[in-house]
């Protein structure tokens, strides 16, 4: 528990540091955040022109559907916020040679890794993610009360574990492989899978993405919550994504014995 | 000409010994082609229609690969190396160089997009077509769609030194070049077929040059039925090589001016 309240205050240090060397280019940074909020607008307005133009997704109307897009973006704005600069870090530690460095250091190189993600860059997806849900549950008169906030802030953090989780195994494959540019590609696309409600997906899909690779807890639960519709199922979805973590992490555990040094 | 091809083969045996990171899309498209198959099947079928303006569902799932293969051609990292070289101070060393940093940069480019071409368009192309065949590709559209992406990437390059030379005077450019990204996925058509824009936005769109960097190379991929025209394919390559003039004098005059002003620092 004492190394957990370090490695966060080692996060804390690290967000710090990031936050500073982002204002060392203020022009950059003021644009970047008006660039980063022009951004988040833009899948919430492509929903909008496909809603306006077609009938849309099966199970959802115009207005949930902006819900869901405003949900998606406070979702995919933490995870920037938090990890980042993740993959970055972990293709340098290890091209460099300093991941050596990091096996010597009195913590969890893991640890380490995930406290180095914070970006900055994402704070225009999230303040814009919060207004489209806002004006979303305004305009769809949603009752939200205390319960469904409360289980609204645990799903988006089970979220948060299961994109942790993801970021483990990218840092697996690139001390076992060392160059493998694009990887990160690669994820993003998959993770792309929990970007749409699940009603557009087949019967065994949808039952993989609430348990195996529980992507659900992503977008797809929270936009629930927020709707007022509560399902047994997301429970399974809560356990199947700290499994997910945890098998995650033990994967981790076999690759660092397998660790051979690279770079310098 | 002699020393450009040299710089071209040069940079190709550096980039090669990367090969593997241009042939990642092999992994990555068919998993945006799943999903896009998946999504517009389910818009398809939901709608009961068969054509969505002017789409077969065929073609609306391979408009979002047909910008892979768009992007196979004019995809470059000109402007973030530009950014990059200025912060690190290794412009410095590329300006004493006895050879124009434009066709240097240029050529490294040319480079990175044959290994494209090899390592990741042509196996990409095997694999996306097992999963959803391209009913719709001809020899003649393809022969039709080569000047067209060609010239799409030379607009690209250009206007991607433009963007770079930026950080000549601002150093750290990358706001500038994420306002590129954008321009080139809203106005250029990459997120979604621009036929769903309104009129009114299309109209102002045909006034910029990223419409034909993607939407009209994407077209004549898809050989649609708006391509099919004599004169509507000469109007665009008209309008291409417009554009590639208009940025090749604005890139010279661009550089003549910052160059003069350039302080290096960094390293």
């Amino acid at each position: 528990m004492r190394k957990i309240f370090r490695l966060f205050e080692l996060f804390i240090w690290n967000s710090r540091l990031a936050i500073a060397r982002s204002m060392e280019y203020k022009f950059n940074f003021i644009l970047g955040s008006f660039i980063s909020i022009v951004f988040s607008s833009i899948g919430p307005v492509l929903q909008y022109l496909i809603f306006t133009q077609t009938k849309g997704f099966p199970g959802w109307n115009l207005d949930q559907i902006i819900l869901f897009q405003g949900v998606l973006l406070i979702v995919l704005g933490l995870r920037t916020m938090f990890f980042g600069e993740l993959q970055g870090f972990v293709y340098q530690l290890v091209r460099r040679g300093d991941f050596d460095r990091l096996l010597l250091k009195p913590y969890p190189p893991m640890g380490i890794i995930l406290a180095s993600g914070f970006s900055m860059s994402s704070l225009g997806s999230i303040l814009g993610g919060l207004v489209i849900t806002v004006y979303s549950i305004i305009k769809l008169e949603l009752h939200v009360g205390i319960i469904q906030c409360g289980l609204f802030v645990l799903f988006i953090a089970a979220g948060l574990a299961l994109f942790m989780a993801l970021d483990v195994l990218f840092a697996c494959i690139v001390i076992i492989l060392v160059q493998m540019g694009r990887l990160n590609e690669f994820f993003n696309f998959i993770a792309r899978f929990g970007e749409y409600p699940l009603s557009i997906y087949p019967n065994a899909l949808r039952l993989a993405f609430i348990t195996v690779v529980p992507f659900a807890v992503w977008v797809n639960i929270p936009a629930q919550l927020l709707l007022g519709s509560f399902d047994a199922y997301m429970l399974y979805s809560l356990v199947f994504c700290f499994a997910f973590l945890f098998v995650c992490l033990k994967v981790w555990g076999l690759c660092l014995r397998k660790y051979t040094s690279a770079g310098g | 000409m002699d020393r450009f091809v040299a710089v071209i083969k040069t940079s190709f045996k550096q980039q090669f010994q990367y090969r593997w990171t241009f042939a990642v899309s092999i992994f990555t498209q068919p998993i945006l082609l799943l999903l896009n198959l998946i999504l517009f099947k389910s818009i398809y079928s939901f709608n009961g229609t068969d054509v969505i303006k002017g789409y077969s569902l065929e073609q609306m799932v391979w408009y979002f690969t047909s910008f892979m293969v768009v992007n196979s051609f004019v995809w470059n990292a000109i402007a973030r190396e530009i950014s990059y070289n200025i912060i690190s101070g290794d412009m410095a060393i590329d300006l004493l160089r006895p050879m124009p940093y434009f066709r240097v940069i240029i050529a490294e480019s040319v480079a990175s997009r044959i290994i494209a071409q090899v390592m990741d368009l042509l196996p990409g192309m095997v694999i996306y077509s097992l999963i959803i065949f391209p009913y719709f590709l001809t020899p003649v559209s393809i022969l039709r769609f080569l000047p067209v992406v060609l010239l799409a990437a030379a607009i690209n390059h250009l206007y991607s030194f433009m963007l770079g030379m930026t950080a000549m005077s601002l150093k750290n450019n990358n706001s500038i070049i994420w306002l590129n990204d954008l321009f080139i996925y809203v106005a250029g058509g990459a997120l979604i077929p621009m036929e769903f824009y309104p009129g009114w936005l299309n109209a102002i769109l045909d006034f910029l040059p990223f419409k034909y960097i993607i939407y009209w190379p994407i077209q004549f991929f898809l050989n649609k039925e708006s391509t099919w025209q004599a004169g509507a394919y000469l109007r665009i390559l008209g309008l291409q090589l417009f554009w590639v003039i208009i940025l090749y004098i604005g890139s010279k005059i661009m550089w003549r001016t910052l160059v003069k002003k350039f302080c290096s620092a960094g390293g």
